[in-house]
């Protein structure tokens, strides 16, 4: 049993970047309400500029909310302490690229003040997980963009964190490696650890995530269960296999008999993306874009 | 329900000393890693090596130029490897993003900073260590040439008349390599006076053959023994290195003819005992600090240096009877001879002349009409110390330049917590040319101060006197050049230099007030930096 209540709470969070010599204001959030339970997968999406990094530094006391409150595992977001419990995955790998994947963990173990046994047992432990055992004494700078990404995961995960913050944790895998990082996120939360995903691959988001929220342009846009998002009442599709052009017009023939208002009969597309997409254009076509770079 | 179960949380310390080593040991590793620190220690090794190959006038400017070589050398690729690293360390870690991953950590800000900067200082650390290895052993192969050298000439005596000069090395005896200081002592007191020897020199570089006639009134007996090599002083060539080789009088009294007590100016360096009249007849050296720890074994060894002058009339006399005082007895006991006019010589006291607290003292008297001696109040008695070991005065000397980088990479750390690195790299450098110029603006200010600068006293014609209205104006200039002083680190306080080459052992008290003035300068910085480092976004 989880020994807090949110994993997540935000409160009217929001940053403005003022940007350059003219002071040019960025609304990077805007009023961010936003709650991630014990226990859940929480997928952050967003396009790329919607806002999601700038949150999650807020969340990490990286960066400081011009509005607003953040809080993480009940505690205030700058809260040096609250961090033993905290596994951060940057964007991309910003690692030190002199060392080698042992002495990386190794050093991430140090700064959670762990001593040296158990550092060294959670690095052999943690290399092993992501697959980078034939690499461990390379230095980094060595290291592909997917065996960075590797070892950036690990080192999220040195602590043994309850909870979890990964920002693009598949970006430069190949499928395979796409294919382990989503089952290790459902092994973390069967482990009772929450996951609070950024990701703008939908198919990745879709397949592990309980909830997600939609960012765009800084504000909020969507937020609920995925699978109550996705679906749509009214509208039934029947997927089938080696379907030929004469049972298709059966079935049509069928559906329409029925009372049913065929609309198509086609190959299936990435529901997620169309939700994506049509959230995103409803939020351009109205208060969008025009706001983003007021001055 | 959630809220019950509550896993403690570790609160986090006030100033988290494990995580701030943890980021050091890292900034060390990472500068170990980097080619620009070997490329730098090369460099300062290789320009303390080139100090054995350069051409010296004598043996004694050649160990200077080593010392202020190796120091200078170490002093600069030092100063460029904590300037560079601390500028440019935080900011690319900003750059790169690599914050990101240890700041989303348990690290506080001030763990992270205060950490960074203790690595730099290993890194300083280790560079002056291995200068100061190298120092050593460069410093160490110039001595190896010689271990005895010349350190008093008398003047007209024969050595001076054979071309023996101060700073000369004796590496042979009549044919005899000597090893040792002491090895020259035995084979001297073996020979009789008069005998006609044989000294292998080093000198202006090359190697020679100097023949010596062995004084005859200087043989044995009381007194002199040093000198007898024909008015030759000599000692350990290490004493050229190191200094707190001797000790000076606690005071030096004056006294009349029958002891009468004589004022004598003491603005005036050299006193003569020149008069029978009102002027002092006689001088009395008195040492109260010899602590016996502090002296070498064997008889105390006094240098003498003083200046004998005889009149061209009467009795042609130029010595002056010497008495020492016996501690048990409390009276004073003449020396069985005199010492000569041709100083510097060195007087061998026993033991039993040192009181129980540490006291010694000699009293020079003018007993012939036709004499006259001048004393100098600053080295006319020294008692000889056994040689330090140089390695030591230059470890503090290493030590004091660590003191000095400590604020240099300050004033780096400082900077690179609000400025992009290469501006932080340019405003520590010129911070460090502004410290190295303390002395003039100084003298700017005590000028501004006393209105040196503004017309000065003009009697003749009309005076403008708008110009002596705007003192304001100087007055105003001289705080400003005031506060320059304050605000820059002072860097004189850490030159050491000076007193390396002249074998001059650095005061405890020296090394003291540079501690604790670069660990103030250096706790403001950091203290600053860390307000800004806490405020600072990353973005």
């Amino acid at each position: 049993m989880p020994d807090y209540n949110y994993a997540v709470r935000t409160e009217g969070l929001s940053k403005t970047f003022f940007t350059g010599w003219s002071r040019k204001r960025v609304e990077a959030v805007v009023d961010l309400d936003l709650q991630v339970v014990p226990g859940e997968v929480f997928g952050l999406l967003g396009p790329n500029g919607s806002g999601k990094t700038t949150t999650t530094k807020m969340l990490l006391g990286l960066l400081r909310p011009s509005r607003g409150k953040a809080w993480v595992l009940d505690r205030p977001a700058d809260d040096v302490g609250i961090k033993h419990r905290i596994g951060y995955l940057p964007e991309e790998s910003y690692l030190y690229r002199f060392l080698d994947a042992e002495e990386t963990l190794d050093f991430y173990g140090q700064l959670f003040g762990l001593p040296r046994k158990e550092r060294r047992r959670r690095a052999s432990e943690l290399i092993e997980m992501v697959g980078l055992e034939y690499a461990r004494k390379r230095p980094l700078k060595e290291y592909s963009k997917g065996m960075a990404r590797r070892i950036g995961l690990a080192q999220a995960l040195v602590n043994d964190p309850d909870f979890v913050i990964l920002d693009e944790p598949t970006s430069g895998l190949d499928p395979i490696g796409t294919k382990e990082i989503k089952d290790l996120i459902t092994s973390l939360r069967d482990q009772g650890k929450t996951v609070l995903l950024c990701s703008h691959l939908l198919a990745d988001v879709r397949d592990v995530c309980n909830r997600i929220a939609i960012l765009h342009l800084g504000r909020l846009k969507v937020v609920g269960e995925v699978t109550k998002l996705l679906e749509v009442s009214e509208i039934t599709q029947i997927t089938a296999k080696s379907v030929n052009q004469q049972t298709q017009e059966s079935a049509r023939r069928i559906l329409t008999e029925g009372g049913a208002d065929v609309l198509t009969i086609e190959h299936p597309t990435t529901t997620l993306e169309d939700l994506f997409l049509k959230t995103i254009r409803g939020a351009g076509s109205g208060a969008g874009s025009s706001e983003r770079n007021q001055t | 329900m959630a809220q019950e179960v509550r896993r403690e949380i570790k609160p986090s310390s006030g100033f988290p000393a494990g995580k701030a080593l943890a980021i050091a040991r890292h900034t060390f590793r990472e500068a170990l890693r980097r080619k620009v620190l070997f490329a730098a220690i090369v460099f300062a090794v290789a320009a303390a090596l080139s100090a054995w190959f350069l051409p010296a006038h004598d043996y004694s400017d050649k160990i200077r130029l080593v010392a202020s070589i190796c120091l200078g050398s170490s002093a600069f690729f030092a100063t460029i490897v904590a300037i560079v690293i601390a500028s440019t360390s935080i900011p690319k870690d900003l750059d790169q993003k690599l914050v990101y991953t240890v700041l989303s950590k348990p690290v506080s800000r001030v763990a992270f900073l205060w950490g960074k900067v203790l690595g730099y200082l290993m890194v300083v650390g280790l560079i002056l260590a291995i200068m100061w290895l190298v120092s050593v052993g460069v410093m160490r192969a110039t001595v190896a040439r010689g271990k005895v050298m010349v350190t008093i000439v008398e003047p007209r005596g024969p050595a001076e008349l054979s071309g023996l000069r101060e700073g000369d090395i004796i590496l042979a005896y009549n044919g005899v390599k000597l090893d040792s200081l002491a090895m020259l002592a035995d084979v001297v007191s073996g020979a009789k006076p008069g005998d006609l020897v044989t000294l292998r020199v080093y000198k202006d570089g090359e190697e020679r053959d100097v023949q010596l006639r062995i004084s005859p009134e200087r043989r044995g007996a009381f007194g002199l023994s040093s000198a007898t090599l024909g008015g030759l002083g000599f000692d350990a060539a290490e004493t050229k290195l190191c200094a707190d080789k001797d000790i000076k009088p606690t005071e030096l009294v004056f006294t009349g003819i029958e002891g009468r007590s004589v004022t004598t100016d003491p603005d005036e360096s050299r006193v003569w005992m020149f008069d029978g009249g009102y002027g002092p007849n006689s001088v009395t050296a008195k040492f109260s600090n010899l602590l016996e720890e502090k002296l070498p074994p064997g008889d105390i060894r006094i240098a003498v240096k003083m200046e004998i002058r005889t009149s061209h009339v009467g009795k042609h006399v130029d010595d002056v009877p010497i008495a020492v005082l016996n501690p048990k007895t409390g009276k004073e006991e003449p020396f069985q001879h005199r010492l000569k006019g041709r100083t510097p010589s060195i007087l061998s006291v026993g033991r039993e002349y040192l009181s129980e607290d540490g006291s010694l003292q000699l009293r020079f008297v003018r007993d012939e009409p036709n004499v006259l001696f001048a004393v100098s109040r600053t080295d006319s008695f020294r008692v000889l110390l056994a040689p330090r070991s140089f390695e030591l005065n230059l470890l503090r000397s290493f030590f004091v330049l660590f003191l000095q980088m400590v604020v240099v990479v300050a004033v780096a750390s400082l900077g690179s917590t609000f400025l992009s690195g290469p501006v932080a790299m340019f405003l520590s450098f010129g911070v460090y040319i502004c410290g190295n110029v303390m002395d003039f603006v100084e003298t700017i200010a005590e000028k501004l101060k006393a209105g040196t600068y503004r017309i000065p006293g003009h009697t003749h014609g009309p005076v403008d006197t708008s110009l002596y209205e705007k003192q304001w104006l100087d007055d105003v200039a001289s705080l400003v050049a005031k506060a320059y002083t304050y605000i820059f680190p002072d860097f004189r306080r850490f030159q050491t230099v000076e007193s390396l080459v002249q074998g001059v052992v650095i005061p405890w008290r020296f090394v003291g007030i540079a501690l604790v003035y670069a660990l103030i300068y250096a706790v403001v910085c950091l203290a600053i930096g860390t307000l800004i480092f806490w405020r600072r976004e990353v973005e």
